[in-house]
């Protein structure tokens, strides 16, 4: 008998002896197969599937059939009468009964629950491949805690496998910190309630390092009272490390900021009355209009000179600020000796003169240069050189050299002056210490060699002293050397060829002024006052000046105000320039800020340049006639222009 | 490491007299449970010692590394290490099916540790390897055979976990159901890949210990031209032929595989 007397039934059936040789199938196999019960008979049933059905039969299958001696829910694959898979759940058992064991295999078709299957397997795969880990934790009413799901993550996060936890969930909770672990187990829902959950733990692996895992999850109440969660952990601590960086970063930049408009404020509140103290000074000790007497004029000399050394002292405490803060940049480049040491000894000159010292400079200087910032170069030259001059005698000499040595120079300014002990040198960098000169007639602040060696050290210099007292002092600076140096020296100004002749309507050229300080604009009128030929119109405001600019004709040059009430001068400029009228009139921004301020405003808002505050009258009167010469070429079509 | 940990995370159990060594290696699919059968017989002779593969049967699932155990090579390394912590010397090497190659291939990292090879359904390459090579399986055959790996472990882990004794079950039976094929499905999803993706053909012309190739007549996995194939290119290997269908004889045949084991230690134990 090889067929089985239970026809229709909606399952093939196969009995088969211990070694799996086919002893009866029913009519529903024959079907699935396209094969007759006599053929099948005495075939082995490995026969009946497709290859990749035999391989789970003989490696899975019969393993677990000969140990177990059931089978349930298997999924294999029949092969059809085409040759291709038929899917199928197989149900086996050994019956062992009889006189010989027998296999039973009974085959459901695999279709329903496949796609059940189907998506669970999808799913799976998307959760095992997610970064973190995706869970399913339970809190029994007792206590007890358990992963009934755990990702394939688990494994390499966390050490454990997903059997180890869905028994106990302790191996995994214990890497976590006392309060994720109180927050995983002590959750309490209330019925009905989805506890939403969002906390960040500390977790300690195997070795004592720490990292910070973010768990996002859902907590709800289960009827039998243990409460379940789903959701997602993963480790944060890269991100958090970056965030924390990024906010230590811009706290440190406003910070700064702060400091630096701070500073801004400060200066220009101070260099404002000194605009006033020293231009006036200048400008009555001009003469013009009016001869004052040699008294008069002995007096406003001194209140010129206070004024100098007012500004300068607000000078070196701005410096000193900025140089303690973060926000002191230098901008290192080649920079030729010959240079910086020829203006250190045109400004050095006056006071040389005065003091009935001798500055000398010896000719190794020459083609040397040094990796630097210019500007700063100088101030630190300059002072060396002026305290040489300040702390010598009369008839005394200054000398100032240089020299080359291993991809350094040496800068050394030594002086025939009164020299300093020992404990004196220990004292030299100390601010506001002048090691005994305050009771001298010396004039100085103590601040200047401070400011020295910390610009010398910003430049990645050094500084060195040596000093005999009674005999002299000596002081080196080094710098790294630079091969060659293109100096373009923002101090000079660039020459600009005079006008010969008159031209019509070089009388009465209009100037406007933007500037809210009544004082400052006192002063400008005075200066220009010297400029005949200009009428200067002035405004207090940005409104005001944009009121002005509708009506009158367009000035021949613009000296705006960095800081105005209702916006910068920058800003002022920026609107200005969108009228066509006024895109190509010279521009110059008057500023008591500082220098890189300054720059950086210039460069983005299209000015021609910076004048400081406080102003030098001569100077102003020179750069306000250089500049109405500009303007005069620029309008004039017919003149070339040989700029040098 | 010491043996101890070793013991633990392989799972080692220890049977036997204190005499030369032999140790079985389960093969694909189950645990050292399959030899159930066939290692007490040689607990009279020798000092028997039954492992887990990592991922299988009790080993230690965390020591499983996905690159190093992505290829055969790297089940060899862990044969290798166990064989040399134990301190395995002249060893018999009893592998069925894909421990067959991962036997052959520590016993080329540590030749003195083996005597003789037993490989049970072995073979180098299950893929075809048109025109010459016959391995049994197309590169569809693969990828249907993982799909439907993953298909029957995701529910088979469950289903032992939650397994229901029988009445009138002995503890031996409870103790095999919990204990076989309850492998960590992700490892074993690899294991397969790692198994059915290998090629160590250039492999056996390498190894020098003397081997029994037992062959199924009819063994869907390990089919007939593959146990010449390997016959022709191990040098000292012995070929015997099994008239019988399957792919597991220690299961099948408990006694006809032992008696083709014994024969083979006699006739070539050294005078």
């Amino acid at each position: 008998m090889s067929e089985l007397p239970l026809r229709g039934m909606p399952c093939g059936l196969v009995v088969a002896d211990a070694d799996g040789r086919i002893l009866a199938v029913n009519d529903r196999l024959c079907e699935v197969t396209g094969r007759s019960a006599e053929a099948l008979r005495g075939q082995n049933v490995s026969g009946l599937f497709t290859v990749v059905g035999r391989t789970m039969y003989q490696t899975y299958l019969l393993p677990l059939l000969r140990l177990h001696g059931r089978v349930e829910e298997f999924a294999i694959a029949l092969r059809g009468p085409d040759g291709h898979g038929a899917d199928m759940l197989i149900h086996a058992c050994v019956d062992t009964q009889g006189p010989e064991p027998r296999l039973h295999l009974a085959f459901v078709p695999y279709r329903a629950r496949r796609a059940v299957d189907d998506e669970l397997l999808r799913v799976r795969r998307a959760a095992d491949r997610a970064p973190g880990m995706i869970f399913e934790f339970e809190v029994a009413p007792d206590g007890a805690a358990r992963f009934p799901y755990a990702s394939d993550s688990i494994r390499t996060r966390y050490g454990c496998t997903p059997d180890q936890v869905r028994a106990d969930a302790t191996p995994l909770l214990r890497q976590f910190d006392a309060e994720g672990r109180a927050r995983l187990l002590g959750a309490q829902p209330r019925s009905g309630e989805e506890l939403l959950q969002h906390f960040v733990t500390q977790r300690v692996d195997d070795e004592g390092g720490t990292a910070w895992h973010e768990v996002h999850a859902t907590a709800r109440r289960r009827a039998d009272g243990s409460v379940s969660w789903q959701g997602h952990v993963a480790d944060v601590s890269a991100r958090l490390a970056l965030q924390e960086e990024a906010s230590r970063r811009h706290a440190a930049e406003q910070v700064r900021l702060s400091q630096a408009e701070f500073l801004g404020r400060v200066s220009h509140e101070l260099k404002t009355p000194l605009n006033a103290i020293l231009a006036f000074a200048q400008l009555l000790a001009s003469g013009e209009p009016h001869r004052l007497s040699a008294t008069q004029l002995q007096h406003v000399g001194l209140i010129g000179s206070a004024g100098g050394q007012l500004l300068h002292l607000v000078d070196e405490l701005i410096d000193v600020s900025r140089l303690q803060g973060d926000g002191f940049a230098v901008s290192m480049a080649p920079v030729a000796l010959d240079a910086v040491v020829g203006r250190c000894v045109a400004l050095a000159a006056p006071q040389a003169g005065a003091a009935g010292v001798s500055l000398s400079v010896s000719p190794r200087v020459d083609g040397l240069a040094v990796v630097a910032d210019e500007r700063r170069l100088v101030q630190v030259l300059a002072n060396l050189v002026s305290n040489a001059i300040k702390y010598n005698r009369r008839g005394g000499t200054v000398r100032i050299r240089a020299r080359a040595c291993g991809g350094r120079v040496r800068l050394t300014v030594d002086d025939s002056g009164r020299g300093m002990t020992p404990q004196q040198m220990q004292a030299l960098f100390r601010p506001f210490d002048r090691l005994g000169a305050e009771r001298s007639e010396v004039q100085g602040t103590g601040l200047g060699l401070v400011i020295t060696r910390q610009l010398v050290e910003r430049m990645g210099g050094r500084i060195e002293v040596e000093s005999e007292a009674g005999v002299g002092s000596r002081f080196h600076v080094e710098f790294a050397a630079a091969a060659a140096a293109a100096t373009v020296s923002r101090h000079l100004p660039l020459p600009l060829p005079r006008l010969t002749g008159e031209r019509p309507g070089d009388s009465a050229l209009p100037v406007l002024y933007v500037e809210d300080n009544e004082v400052n604009v006192v002063v400008m009128e005075a200066i220009v006052a010297h400029c005949p030929q200009v009428v200067l119109h002035t405004a207090g405001s940005v409104q005001a000046a944009l009121r002005h600019l509708a009506v009158a004709d367009p000035p021949v040059l613009l000296l705006i105000d960095h800081r105005l009430p209702d916006g910068t001068g920058s800003e002022l400029l920026q609107r200005l320039r969108q009228d066509p009228r006024l895109r190509h009139v010279p521009a110059y921004l008057l500023t008591a800020d500082t220098a890189e301020e300054a720059a950086a405003a210039v460069r983005a808002a299209g000015f021609d340049g910076v004048w400081s505050k406080p102003l030098d009258v001569h100077h102003t009167i020179a750069a306000l006639e250089a500049a109405l010469h500009w303007s005069a070429l620029q309008r004039d079509d017919t003149a070339t222009m040989p700029l040098q | 490491m010491p043996q101890t940990a070793v013991r633990q995370r392989f799972n080692v159990t220890e049977t036997g007299v204190d005499g030369p060594p032999i140790v079985f290696a389960h093969g694909f699919g189950c645990d050292q449970s399959m030899w159930r059968f066939v290692a007490p017989a040689f607990e009279a002779t020798h000092r028997v010692i039954r492992f887990d593969h990592i991922g299988s049967g009790r080993s230690d699932a965390r020591a499983h590394d996905p690159h190093r155990h992505a290829t055969l090579e790297g089940y060899a390394e862990d044969v290798a290490e166990l064989v040399g912590t134990l301190g395995l010397r002249d060893a018999v090497f009893v592998g069925h099916s894909v421990s067959a190659m991962i036997g052959a291939l520590a016993s080329i990292r540590c030749p003195g540790r083996f005597q003789r090879l037993v490989l049970l359904g072995p073979s180098p390459r299950y893929l075809n390897d048109a025109p010459d090579y016959v391995g049994g399986f197309e590169p569809a055959d693969v990828d249907g055979l993982l799909e439907m790996l993953e298909r029957n472990l995701v529910g088979w882990a469950d289903y032992l976990a939650h397994a229901v004794a029988g009445a009138g079950e002995t503890a031996v039976a409870a103790e095999l159901k919990t204990s076989f094929c309850a492998a960590d499905p992700t490892i074993i999803r690899r294991f397969a890949r790692a198994t059915f993706l290998a090629d160590n053909r250039a492999d056996l012309p390498r190894v020098t210990v003397p081997s029994l190739i037992v062959q199924m007549e009819d063994d869907a996995i390990a089919p007939l031209v593959v146990g010449d194939y390997c016959h022709r290119h191990l040098r000292g290997s012995v070929l015997k032929r099994m008239p019988i269908s399957g792919h597991m004889p220690h299961l099948t045949h408990p006694r006809e595989t032992v008696a083709l084991i014994r024969d083979y230690l006699q006739c070539t134990a050294t005078p």
